[in-house]
């Protein structure tokens, strides 16, 4: 075992346990006051007036008229308003806030605002949006974007096929269902606005608010506090409660604290994409797959938000682990009046590869072939060409990964035995998340820079990158410290402050240990270069490497600068009277590379494969006319203990080229496998094909085959 | 409406709504900030509370039937003994990450061991059942209680 | 802003009663989350709330030879916990909520609150329960069912509380509960079934079913007891499609947030055979 793998008492751990860590619902600066959100209860229609109360002395009602700047939340696009102006495009939409010192006067203020609609027809769903008319949402098409990239000779192939297999999914939304709900507390002091909240990316939030105020970056601070669970759920969203809650302490010249109800914050803040994935294989006479045809439909919600680069991870995924000579991938991100689709855990991905799998799956039932073996004739192998034509450059050990996960799970005999023993069935699926940001991403949109100072035997580590649970304020200290080959107590490293923390980028896309890791390694290795000189700091950015190639335009070359991979198999028996899933067993084998730190990595893997199973079989999630009906966590039901299956994990090591230590991404990729292996599994003890998650009771009840 | 109680061993007094949760009354009264507000509805345990030595939501509890009682937070917990092999047993076995619904677990941890000093695996996960967490998938803080429960042995 | 009451004793909560428009506090844990408001401010009441969650007078269990009597703030956990109790009668209340909602929630805030997905009342209709309820001016006793008149209405009138639940104090030679609920643990119930019967020589003497989540109030199926009782074990078989399609005109599930009308029919049907075939001849 490599020595930096070896756990050690987490950094965060001792505020933690005793209750001492100050999340942002438990700070109170002097003076504070409270501010709340006025939203939209209407899908889509133009606000054709808007009364307001008389406000008593020490209350505000901060909206669009307080923007100094521009009215943009930026994301990718800028087509979403800080707060509504004239028109409101899903139910939760911001549209002004009330600020004062006392809560109850704020709840009588919020309800005597009168506000008059005239409702357009709402689009609610991606099958709306695709046979949708004028007025559209986003500029003059049903869509935010749409895209499509090919491999080989697609056309041909299809002629040549002799059979042809095709399969449509449909995943819901899920809600990131983080302990701590969206939370900020603003400062003005008459020349600088500081948020402070519950966040992923610091200077994400540092760029909205310099949109939206139109100042420079000395006036503008922010602050990480102890953040309590954030899955993507705090990415992008925080944005927008950060310019609320700032430009309520500039009007009130007080600081402002916004902190939404359970309720509230699943309504507005942001949901996995709800997906429509259909794909083709086209088989010549050999039953080979020579070629994919793969449609990726996902609903965005009303604004762009990060639906763009959520669909490209999801048409990369979409190809799954296999080398299929031949490609034709579609994508397109809808338009809709449902709530904002954003970032969660995965990315893309979990939809893409339940449909992939699912699709391997249904292909080797047809062919009565092993479901590992007809997968494995295809993996993907070092020195083979993706399915956006780039080399795979670093050994890829899917094969061992394969052997592992059936070997754990007596998969083999399992299978053959539950083909004839009534509803038990075993399922399996094969996957990989690619780490860091899309393509050539991380130099040319984040150009991350980190910087390490030595004061005498001290170092401290200064990086954006945020600690929401994943346990970065202990890895980074591990890699310095190994690196330096010095105490780690020697080693700093704090939540981070925009003023003294350059933008390593944001904590998401399994990037954080990968490439920030690594530019701290470099720093490190440069300052033990130097380690006679007393006090000096190093600031490194991030180069991309020179054996890697992206074209942005058609999708073509290396789409990660790395990979993990991974295997699950999951068992389930289904209860014959109720039709519920009682799942057995979650068997897990993933290259992640070497872990930095063994502990902090089975916590990943086993909550992120429990995140999984939820969104497999229990998250349900649905908009009825725009609004969600499950919108509390009396309805909208996580795992709670008692739900919880033995999960056997392990790890093969195979060393990252790229990444301090031979790590790769870890953050995501459990939660990804997960939908497809149990779903599966149901499909062998039901007989019947599934092709929609959440897989409920209610499901299996219209399927079951007794 | 005046309130009295007895928290962490101390008497305190408030002046409140008698309809105020008792969840608000410790945080923003009486600056117990370990007792988290996660759902306000009694489905996530981060709000968890011992009142007169019974595991209770914070959230569900009006304010006025907290009158006489005794209410322990982790602020007083910590203090103690049973906290110390709990932290140790949290520590070695990786149950914390965001924290968030810690203090909750370690209190319900508390409530479980009171009652029963030497449960098994499915004792522990029935004990933890009320308490959501959304990072580790619980399996980690079984084995912290159940390493806990070998560590203070003779202290339940 | 409303008033609050804490009586001393049970005596003047009833003057209380009949001298204000109250609503009844008892452990808080329905009422708490139907009157919540935003975080950091009382819940919004609509009414005076007399508290009756410390009256001594109402916290006891007193079992005789041949009746239990639960008084209205004996939470569940109380109940678990008091070994005298027959385990059959544990089981569903064993799977209510969680630990912490098992410490402050009562059968009589199940009872009043008369959701259809109360998990105490598939049982206490089974069991023949009765409520009892006083005023200042005397007591009423009402069998369960006659009791809860619709989903969230009962026969309490303004100036009554619910004083104390009877169970019968009996075994029986079968019992039987199932729970379907959206998750293991702190769930809502989807379908309930409880059931209780007495099978001797067998011929089954006595069967009592009742179900949850599957009508506006929890449903008892006395047609289809009649039907049962008397008949011999190796008749049900024959029996078992007709008692299905009997009991599937007496359910009315409806489509809801958490299950679908016909998902509901179906399983409370398996239960039901589940219950009649399998745990009868057990």
């Amino acid at each position: 075992m490599s020595k930096i793998s070896e756990s050690i008492k987490r950094y965060d751990f001792e505020d933690k346990i005793q209750g001492k860590a100050i999340y942002t619902p438990d700070f109170h600066p002097e003076g504070m006051i409270f501010a709340k959100t006025f939203r939209s209860k209407v899908s889509r229609a133009k606000i054709l007036s808007l009364q307001l109360p008389p406000l008593p002395k020490g209350y505000f009602i901060v909206d669009h008229h307080d923007i100094p700047a521009k009215n943009i939340v930026p994301v990718v696009f800028e087509d979403q308003p800080v707060f509504a102006v004239d028109e409101v495009n899903y139910i939760g939409e911001p549209i002004l806030l009330v600020v004062g010192p006392e809560k109850r006067v704020i709840l009588e203020i919020m309800n005597n605002i009168s506000i008059e609609y005239q409702i357009i027809q709402p689009i609610l769903s991606i099958e709306e949006a695709e046979t949708c008319s004028a007025p559209f949402i986003f500029n003059n098409k049903p869509y935010f974007v749409d895209y499509e990239y090919h491999k080989g000779n697609f056309d041909d192939s299809v002629r040549r096929a002799k059979r042809v297999i095709s399969d449509e999914f449909k995943t819901g939304y899920q809600e990131q269902a983080y302990l701590e709900t969206q939370s900020m507390v603003a400062t003005y002091d008459g020349h600088t606005v500081c948020v402070q909240g519950s966040m992923q990316c610091p200077y994400y939030i540092v760029e909205a608010l310099k949109v939206a105020l139109g100042w420079n970056e000395s006036r503008i601070r922010v602050i990480q506090m102890p953040t309590g669970g954030a899955f993507g759920g705090k990415e992008e969203f925080p944005s927008i409660p950060g310019v609320h809650a700032a430009l309520a302490a500039i009007k009130s010249k007080r600081p402002v604290k916004l902190v939404y109800d359970r309720q509230e914050d699943i309504q507005c803040s942001s949901k996995r994409h709800p997906s429509i994935i259909s794909i083709k294989s086209y088989l010549d006479e050999n039953d080979e797959i020579i070629a994919r045809d793969i449609d990726v439909k996902l609903d965005g919600g009303a604004y762009a938000g990060l639906s763009s680069v959520v669909l490209q991870r999801s048409i990369f995924a979409a190809a799954g682990c296999y080398n299929i000579e031949n490609l034709f991938v579609r994508g397109t991100a809808y338009a809709t009046n449902n709530v904002v689709s954003g970032a969660f855990r995965g990315f893309g991905g979990p939809q893409a590869f339940y449909a992939i799998e699912m699709h391997m799956e249904n292909i080797a039932k047809q062919l009565k072939k092993d479901p590992i073996e007809l997968r494995r004739k295809y993996f993907v192998k070092q020195g083979d060409t993706s399915s956006t034509q780039g080399t795979f450059h670093d050994p890829i050990v899917l094969d061992l990964i394969a052997n592992e996960v059936i070997a754990m799970s007596d998969f083999k005999s399992k299978r053959l035995r539950f083909e004839s023993e009534k509803l038990k069935g075993i399922g399996c699926s094969i996957f990989y998340h690619g780490c860091g940001f899309t393509g050539a991403g991380e130099a040319e949109l984040i150009k991350p820079s980190v910087r390490i100072k030595k004061e005498k035997s001290e170092i401290e580590i200064f990086i954006s990158s945020t600690e929401i649970g994943q346990g970065v304020l202990t890895t980074m200290r591990k890699i310095v410290s190994s690196t330096l080959e010095i105490p780690i107590d020697h080693v700093h490293h704090n939540y981070p402050d925009s003023r003294d923390c350059p933008d390593s980028g944001p904590t998401v896309a399994s990037r954080t240990v990968l490439i920030v890791g690594r530019l701290l390694q470099d720093c490190a290795i440069e300052m033990k270069k130097r380690w006679n000189e007393e006090s000096f700091e190093i600031i490194q950015s991030y180069v991309y490497p020179s054996h890697l190639r992206w074209d942005n335009q058609i999708f073509k070359g290396n789409a990660y600068p790395d990979y993990s991979w991974g295997a699950n198999v999951v068992e389930v028996e289904i209860n014959a009277d109720t039709y519920e899933i009682d799942v057995k067993g979650i068997w897990a084998v993933y290259d992640i590379g070497i872990p930095i730190d063994d502990k902090i990595v089975k916590g990943q893997i086993e909550g992120g494969i429990v995140q999984g199973l939820g969104y497999a079989m229990m998250e349900v999630l649905e908009s009825k006319k725009g609004k969600l009906s499950q919108d509390t966590f009396t309805t909208y039901i996580i795992p709670s203990s008692l739900d919880i299956p033995p999960i056997y994990s392990k790890l093969v090591k195979n060393p990252s080229t790229i990444g301090p230590f031979g790590a790769r991404g870890l953050g995501e990729i459990p939660l990804v496998g997960v939908a497809p292996a149990l779903a599966c599994a149901v499909q062998q003890a039901i007989g019947t094909n599934i092709t929609k998650i959440p897989i409920t009771p209610e499901d299996i009840m219209k399927g079951v085959q007794l | 409406m005046k309130i009295d109680f007895v928290l962490n061993e101390e008497k305190v007094s408030v002046e409140v709504e008698h309809s105020n949760r008792l969840l608000d009354v410790l945080r923003d009264d009486l600056h117990q900030i370990s007792v988290k507000e996660g759902c306000g509805e009694g489905e996530c345990g981060s709000c968890s509370v011992l009142m007169n030595g019974k595991l209770v939501n914070s959230c569900l509890i009006a304010i006025a039937s907290v009158d006489g009682c005794h209410i322990l937070t982790l602020e007083g917990y910590r203090k103690t003994k049973r906290f110390e092999a709990i932290r140790k047993g949290f520590e070695v076995s990786g149950s914390v990450q965001c924290g968030f619904c810690t203090p909750g677990f370690v209190l319900a941890a508390e409530a479980l061991l009171s009652e029963n000093p030497d449960p098994s695996a499915l004792e522990v996960m029935k004990g933890i059942e009320g308490n959501l967490c959304r990072c580790t998938g619980y399996q980690m803080i079984v084995a912290g209680i159940l390493e806990a429960k070998e560590i203070g042995k003779g202290l339940w | 802003m409303v008033r609050s009451f804490k009586p001393a004793s049970l005596l003047e909560a009833l003057h209380i009663r009949k001298d204000n428009d109250v609503m009844v506090y008892g452990g808080g844990s329905d009422v708490m989350i139907k009157y919540r408001s935003w975080s950091g401010t009382p819940a919004q009441f609509p009414k005076d709330v007399l508290y009756i969650g410390h009256l001594e007078e109402l916290k006891s269990i007193d079992i005789s030879d041949s009746e239990i009597a639960i008084g209205a703030t004996v939470s569940y956990a109380q109940f678990l916990q008091d070994e005298r109790i027959p385990i059959e009668y544990k089981r569903p209340i064993e799977q209510i909520g969680s630990v912490a909602i098992r410490n402050i929630g009562t059968f009589a805030g199940n009872i009043c609150n008369a959701s259809p997905a109360g998990d105490t009342l598939p049982m206490l209709y089974a069991l023949n329960a009765k409520v009892i309820v006083m005023s200042t001016v005397g007591k009423r006793e009402f069998a369960i069912e006659n009791f809860i008149t619709g989903p969230g209405s009962t026969c309490l009138k303004n100036d009554e509380i619910l004083t104390h639940i009877i169970i019968p104090n009996k075994t029986y030679s079968h019992s039987y509960y199932c729970k379907v609920g959206t998750r293991k643990a702190n769930a809502i119930s989807k379908v309930s079934v409880f059931a209780i019967a007495d099978v001797f020589k067998h011929q089954v003497t006595d069967i009592r079913i009742a179900i949850g989540s599957c009508g506006p109030t929890v449903i008892r199926l006395k047609d289809v007891e009649a039907k049962i009782i008397g008949s011999k074990m190796s008749d049900l078989d024959l029996m078992i499609e007709s008692v299905l399609m009997m009991v599937d005109d007496k359910i009315v599930p409806i489509d809801d947030v958490r299950s679908t009308k016909i998902y509901r029919s179906k399983v409370a049907l398996n239960l039901i055979e589940a219950f009649l075939i399998k745990e009868l001849r057990q």
